[in-house]
């Protein structure tokens, strides 16, 4: 026990200083700066919009179907039709994206919960592929993908109060 | 080189690092984005290490990174000068990677109901080979555990400081450090 504390205490008083990001991260932090933004939901090293992840998430599903070791028939079914799924979904978001791309948003910090809708997707993708005949995830997934499009409606389509 | 002219050489190469730091502030506070640039390249490498230790993936810790030096841009012109520039960076670091787990905890915690949990062996394996030791296991711990030990073990922080960082009681810090300590020496004690 007296080496494994003297060896972690090594280790806290040999860490490195530094370590180096793989990602280069200065546009993601220019882009932010110039467009005013508090966040770096948009980066360039990273896909751009909620569309492209969303692309990128059905091209995953699609590859797991083909490639996934001993997926049943009825598993094979489902995710399949998670990715058909997925594309509608990413149908649905270049549309209104195309909507309102002259659009100024109607408050700021709408990219901060689009950001948390899309880790929630991709978390609830996650655990579909490891469980895809889960009713309550897949219904949990249809609510946050419903989220992101009510979200950019009314982020850039709010409706006006009438008196 | 005899050592005395050897230390005059690398005090006086310090102090030029310090009159070019101070210069490159000066000139960022203004609107300067390349001073702003060659401030991020300087401090890049400890930003992003305080961030990985935090945050426990490399892709939150590149996204806390950003956030970082983002705040840094806008809040440069506060920086009088009180502390060194590197203490008052790494202050906002901590805060701001502290500030981002809080908000990427919570839609984990209410879709799958996890509180607390280990990251997946996956985002472990993510890790480069080149990583030490405690690199390659903080990532392993929970995220409340890895944050207090990080913050007492590695950032010198107090309980009662962390406490106040983390809204968590100091009684509460000093479990988790424990928890850390117990599962570090645990995982070091397996290998």
């Amino acid at each position: 026990m007296k080496d494994i504390n003297q060896l972690l205490n090594n280790e806290l008083e040999n860490i490195n200083e530094a370590l180096q990001p793989e990602n280069d991260l200065w546009p993601g932090i220019e882009h932010a700066i110039n467009h005013g933004s508090d966040k770096t939901w948009i980066t360039f090293n990273k896909p751009a919009t909620a569309l492209a992840a969303s692309i990128l998430v059905a091209a995953l599903i699609s590859m797991l179907v083909i490639l996934k070791p001993g997926s049943t028939a009825i598993d094979t079914e489902v995710l399949q039709a998670l990715s058909v799924l997925q594309k509608n979904h990413a149908g649905n978001l270049q549309s209104l994206m195309v909507d309102y791309q002259e659009r100024s948003p109607s408050y700021p910090d709408w990219e901060v919960e689009m950001q948390q809708l899309e880790e929630a997707e991709a978390l609830l993708y996650n655990a579909l592929l490891e469980d895809p005949n889960n009713m309550a995830l897949l219904e949990l997934l249809r609510q946050i993908q419903d989220k992101q499009i009510a979200l950019l409606n009314m982020v850039y389509a709010p409706r006006l109060t009438t008196i | 080189m005899p050592f005395a002219e050897k230390s005059k050489q690398q005090g006086a190469e310090v102090i030029t690092l310090a009159e070019n730091e101070k210069a490159l502030i000066a000139m960022a506070s203004q609107g300067d984005q390349g001073a702003f640039q060659k401030l991020y390249q300087m401090n890049l490498g400890k930003v992003y290490a305080l961030c990985l230790r935090l945050t426990g993936t490399t892709h939150h810790a590149e996204e806390a990174t950003q956030e970082v030096f983002v705040t840094v841009w806008k809040k440069l012109k506060t920086f009088k000068g009180q502390s060194s520039f590197s203490t008052w960076l790494h202050s906002l670091s901590r805060n701001t990677a502290v500030s981002y787990m809080r908000r990427h905890r919570k839609w984990k915690e209410i879709i799958l109901r996890r509180d607390d949990e280990a990251p997946d062996v996956e985002q472990v394996a993510e890790q480069p080979a080149d990583f030490g030791l405690l690199d390659r296991l903080l990532p392993r711990l929970p995220a409340q555990a890895r944050m207090v030990f990080v913050l007492h073990a590695i950032e010198g922080l107090r309980h009662e400081e962390i406490a106040k960082t983390l809204k968590i009681s100091t009684a509460t810090s000093k479990v988790h450090f424990h928890r850390a300590k117990t599962l570090l020496t645990k995982w070091v004690d397996t290998l």
